[in-house]
């Protein structure tokens, strides 16, 4: 297990290795002075003599391996620059949008579990019966739905015609306070991603329920109950947790559009505009912030999968599985 | 030839058709043309002359729903084609050769499926120029990594069975047991993620054009008359809002079935795993 | 009269109105072993799934009537049966690998079981599992207790089952199969547990198998059954010797064909095909800090002759099948060399047959394809004629070649293997265990066809097996194989006179298997 820890971690730092050349590589091709990227907003006021001196001093002269040990020395020292449209340091701009957006997320993933685990397991139980088949149309239904435009009816009923649900903003005073607030985004996100966790548990639930060995512990004399909790649950839980770890990914993409509608001040909403606004620094340390998140994520659920199913051990990603 | 499937995809088959129907001969099923401003008739509710209502420039929702579909659908489809065809290239490459190559490959595909696709979709809009080509790159860009991924397992778990080694004994070359065994069997695959491809590229360019940085709005997409109709949701114009949502949801829908219904029928019978249950635990 | 532990009447399943057992009536009695011997398909298995009601979805019991302890099944609630079957039966299940739970430990599949029927502590469960582990010959009990299944080997697995299964001190047994797949030795063990068992507990046994050798070692009463009808019932002495109907009379002279030793086989050329010197296969693992060699085979040598058929004895893990994978070149040898005297490429000359029939078919291609793959590779032309041919040598229809692999059973899948491999004409085929999947009747059948072969064409053959009787029976020649080492080499019919230990030892494990009147019987017929 240990050995296996260590390969994960080893690979992990690689991919974020790759991943942070990619980055830097697309900086590099986005139009405009890369001195402007990094430098931010400033940069068009100075002279030329002086933008030569940054030049220089940024090493944009050097050749692009040395360029890019600078920008990742730098980075990893939370040195991100300044954004281009505040003038304010990049870190500061982005760590303010850290707690909104993982309020998000949670509360997103909560709902998720909550409505998921149950209909997932009993539909792979019944499979083929008319409760399946209902599940299985609602799943593709959420599956379908575009999360803006769900964001936009719910904002119709609840917000114009009842009145009930603030529109915009996170609110203030604490969490009771934020709570109307976070109900329609939270919701959004869980239902654009609760269709899949639905298939999948159950894809997988019937699965484990035709092996031979759920038969062999019938035999044996043991309750339903306990090998649907001892036995299936956990067989069933290995894929869905893997799942849910890659979809962070998927998550934080959600998270534009929703926070965007809702004005929600998160990671997703600044992502896209310093976009349109073309505040590169903010850009690529924002999409930097989501991939080191999604690998490290990622490894940690590789590992609890690996706790709990034996046979992963062995396996390594990357290798003949 | 009777296939026997049950009634949501057959229901699916008959939309799809009708839709695609309507799209190619969106001159002639539409009324009005999509772009004819009419300042005499702006935002009316669905009546006897536009019978999906107009816009706030007085456009006929109905035409530009046709018009629209015309862009999302081949948007959507041209998108998943070059992704599938791209990512089954490199997947299949890496799985055949195997060994360090693969390795590194799969590392640059870790690392780019690390990043969320939208926000890879919006740093990669931002070096082209908008239009369908970039959304068409921009979708397929973020969406050949899956493709790559799964396929490469799928070779990679066929490349160990009994049948390909048995295959070696009998004579095969390498050449033979990649073309004759290996890629025939990634059908089922390829199909699979063909279907859940348009259904993903849909989506993507209906968001992306609703964020603004995909079809630019003068030409409609669906996309982009969501983007149009939420100013005036407020004021009370559903009909902006609701009808390109309902053809968005419908078109994914009908491919979510059908690709459900292929990936059961496709799956060789050895993998098949039918309601195979025993009595006492499946009726709890 | 003694009482019935179990009782079956007028017993019918279907699937999809097709019957797959027709009005089965038999008992078990108190203290005594009852089998049911079948061919495979024949509904044994099904027969047992039907008493511990446990069918499968989509099969249906449609009359009849089951009675434990002279209780109607039917009578009891959902609840009640379960405590019941759970704690009166024990069953032990062909497949070891699939019963268990591959993300629990041994432990916990006890803990399972004792927790559901009894209430005693975890320390006494626990205990009471390493007892159980002890009993059935199993020397580390306390690593095995926490090891997980696929760290065990098939018999090591079979025994935990064994344990498992007895641990509640049940009143009947039912082994389905309970020693298919397994090597001799692991199977005269586990036979002789059951016994031993049954003689202390007095409870009773229901044995299902296909292998009279089985039958005549354990049973006292056997029930003969034959596509899903009651063929014969009777004790084991009136069914061995003086069976009733045409499918008995047939079951028991064709096993008398199997266990009869020998034949004088045509003889085989001199000259040599392939020389192997000095073959070495290691496979290292590496751990932390170290690693951990496994000496597969170690400095094998070996010849094998034109048209002479010889077989690989020894116990499973002993490198036999790592063996075959280096003669046919699919993996590389760390020591030693292979050189090959035949006409033909080696590719060509050389062929296999493996253990899993529907593992080395592509299971999306027609047996046409199938068959006829070899042929695209040498460049015969006139596929379809050769197919025939050899569908006809092989004794399968012709309609089969439009047929996918599932729609065969396995023995008509191995038989199909076997016309793949000859369609190309090789000097040499490499029957990596043939036989394990398969039933006597079937088993029988492909000696014969072996047999003919070599007689008609010349094909040498290499035969693989756990099985003696195969290997006596067939072979001109016999290796044996100890934990990756050769160390014995005799002529087939000297194997009853073996003198080494290790030999003899194995021979002795099959001898249980053997039924005591030996006739040589000529009239066998093989379908």
């Amino acid at each position: 297990m240990v050995l296996f820890a260590l390969k994960r971690l080893w690979e992990a730092c690689l991919v974020l290795f790759i991943g942070s050349i990619c980055c830097f590589l697309f900086i590099r091709m986005l139009p405009g002075d890369p001195a402007a990227a990094i430098y931010g907003g400033q940069y068009q006021k100075l002279s030329d003599a002086e933008r030569m001196r940054i030049s220089e001093n940024l090493g944009l002269n050097e050749p692009l391996p040395a360029q890019y040990i600078n920008w990742l020395t730098n980075a990893v020292q939370g040195e991100w620059g300044i954004s281009s449209s505040t003038g304010e340091d990049v870190s500061e701009v982005i760590g303010r949008t850290i707690q909104p957006t993982f309020l998000l997320l949670f509360s997103s993933q909560l709902l998720i579990f909550l409505f998921s685990v149950l209909p997932g397991i009993v539909s792979g139980l019944r499979r083929g019966s008319i409760m399946d088949h209902m599940v299985t149309v609602c799943s593709f239904m959420f599956m379908s739905i575009p999360s803006f435009w769900l964001a936009m009816i719910l904002m119709l009923f609840f917000s114009v015609y009842l009145g009930l649900l603030p529109t915009a903003g996170m609110g203030t005073g604490g969490f009771v306070g934020q709570l109307p607030y976070l109900i329609m985004p939270a919701f959004v996100l869980a239902v654009s991603h609760v269709g899949y966790y639905i298939r999948l548990l159950r894809n997988h639930v019937s699965v484990v329920t035709g092996q031979p060995f759920i038969m062999a512990l019938q035999a044996r004399g043991i309750s339903n109950r306990v090998i649907l909790w001892k036995h299936i649950v956990p067989h069933a839980s290995v894929p869905f947790l893997s799942y849910a770890g890659a979809s962070l990914a998927s998550a934080l993409a959600g998270t534009v559009v929703v926070e965007t509608i809702f004005s929600w001040p998160g990671l997703g909403r600044l992502t896209l505009k310093s976009a349109m606004e073309h505040d590169y620094s903010v850009l690529m340390a924002a999409i930097l912030l989501s991939m080191t998140a999604v690998i490290l994520t990622n490894l940690l659920i590789d590992l609890i999968s690996a706790a709990i199913d034996p046979r992963l051990r062995s396996q390594m990603r990357g290798e003949k599985s | 030839m009777r296939i026997k499937s049950p009634w949501t995809v057959k229901a699916s088959f008959m939309y799809l058709f009708i839709l695609i129907l309507l799209s190619v001969a969106a001159p002639v099923a539409s009324f009005y043309d999509p772009q004819a401003v009419d300042m005499g008739h702006v935002l009316q509710p669905p009546d006897q002359d536009h019978p999906l209502g107009t816009d706030e420039l007085g456009r006929d929702n109905w035409s530009r729903l046709l018009y629209g579909g015309r862009v999302s659908i081949l948007a959507g489809t041209s998108a998943m084609v070059v992704s599938i065809v791209v990512g089954f290239l490199y997947g299949a490459a890496s799985g055949f050769i195997g060994g360090v190559f693969d390795r590194i490959l799969m590392r640059v595909v870790d690392a780019l499926l690390s990043i969320p696709g939208l926000l890879l979709m919006i740093g990669l809009q931002l070096l082209f120029k908008p239009g369908l080509l970039s959304v068409i790159f921009v979708i397929s860009f973020t969406s050949w990594m899956i493709v790559a991924r799964l396929i490469r397992t799928e070779i990679l778990s066929l490349k160990q069975n009994v049948f390909i080694q048995a295959s070696t004994v009998l004579g095969a070359s390498a050449s033979h047991l990649l073309f004759r065994h290996l890629l025939p069997r990634c059908w089922p695959t390829i199909i699979v993620l063909a279907v859940s491809g348009i259904s993903h590229a849909i989506l993507a360019e209906a968001t992306l054009s609703f964020l603004g940085i995909g079809i630019p709005p003068h030409e409609p997409s669906w996309g982009n008359m969501l983007m149009g109709a939420q100013g005036f949701l407020l004021g009370g114009a559903w009909w902006l809002a609701v009808f390109p949502g309902i053809c968005i949801i419908s078109t994914v829908l009908s491919i979510l079935f059908i690709g459900d219904w292929l990936h059961g029928r496709l799956t060789p019978y050895d993998m098949q795993t039918e309601v195979r249950g025993w009595k006492r635990i499946v009726w709890k | 009269m003694e009482t019935d532990c179990l009782e079956v009447k007028k017993l019918s399943v279907e699937r999809n109105g097709y019957p797959l057992l027709s009005s089965v009536s038999f008992h078990v009695p108190d203290g005594e072993i009852t089998a049911l011997i079948g061919e495979s398909g024949s509904g044994k298995s099904m027969t047992v799934k039907a008493i511990l009601d446990l069918l499968p979805v989509g099969i249906e019991k449609t009359d009849g009537a089951i009675f434990l302890e002279k209780e109607s099944v039917e009578t009891i609630s959902l609840q009640e049966k379960r405590l019941l079957i759970g704690k009166s039966i024990g069953v032990v299940f062909q497949d070891s690998w699939q019963t268990f739970n591959p993300i629990q430990t041994i432990g916990s599949h006890f803990l399972d079981v004792l927790s559901a029927h009894t209430s005693m502590s975890k320390k006494e469960m626990k205990a009471h599992a390493l007892h159980m582990l002890n009993s059935v010959q199993l020397k580390e009990a306390e690593r095995i207790y926490s090891s997980y299944p696929d760290e065990l080997s098939g018999g090591m697995r079979q025994r935990v089952q064994l344990a498992i299964a007895l641990s509640l001190k049940p009143k009947l047994l039912i082994a389905d199969e309970p020693t298919t797949a397994l090597d001799v030795k692991t199977q005269a063990d586990i036979l002789k547990m059951i016994k031993k068992w049954q003689k202390e507990s007095g409870s009773s046994v229901f044995l299902v198998t296909h292998d009279l050798g089985v039958l005549n070692e354990l049973a006292d009463r056997v029930i003969v059954i034959e596509k899903g009808l009651i063929a014969e019932q009777g004790t084991i002495q009136d069914i061995l010797h003086d069976p009733k109907t045409a499918y008995t009379k047939q079951l028991v002279d064709n096993y008398g064909w199997f266990t009869s030793g020998n034949e004088k086989l045509h003889p085989p050329e001199q000259t040599i095909l392939i020389e192997l010197e000095q073959a070495d296969k290691r496979y290292v693992k590496h751990g932390l800090f170290r690693q951990t060699t496994n000496q597969a085979v170690s400095n094998v040598s070996l010849d094998l002759r034109k048209g002479e058929i010889t077989g690989l004895i020894g116990e499973s893990g002993g490198g036999k099948s790592t063996l075959a994978r280096l003669l046919l070149q699919m993996e590389k040898m760390d020591g030693g060399q292979m050189l090959w005297h035949g006409d033909q490429p080696f590719r060509r000359g050389v062929q296999w047959v493996n253990q899993d029939p529907f593992a080395s078919f592509n299971s999306h291609w027609t047996m046409k394809q199938i068959i006829g793959e070899g042929l695209d590779y040498w460049k015969v032309y006139d596929k379809t004629a050769r197919i025939k041919e050899v569908l006809n040598q092989t004794g399968l229809d012709i309609s089969v070649m439009d047929m996918y692999p599932h729609e065969l059973s396995g023995g008509m899948c191995q038989r199909a293997a076997l016309a793949r491999a000859i369609a190309v004409e090789p000097e040499l085929i490499i029957l990596d265990e043939p036989f394990a999947n398969l039933d006597l009747q079937a088993q029988i059948a492909m000696i014969a066809l072996i047999q003919k072969l070599q007689k008609e064409k010349g094909t040498a053959f290499f035969f693989i097996s756990h099985d003696i009787r195969a290997a006596v029976k067939m072979c001109h020649r016999v290796l044996v194989m100890k934990e990756g080492q050769l160390i014995d080499e005799l002529a087939a019919g000297d194997l009853e006179h073996a003198s080494h230990p290790y030999t003899k030892a194995l021979y002795n494990s099959a001898q249980t298997l053997y039924i005591n009147k030996q006739e040589k019987v000529d009239n066998y017929v093989f379908y």
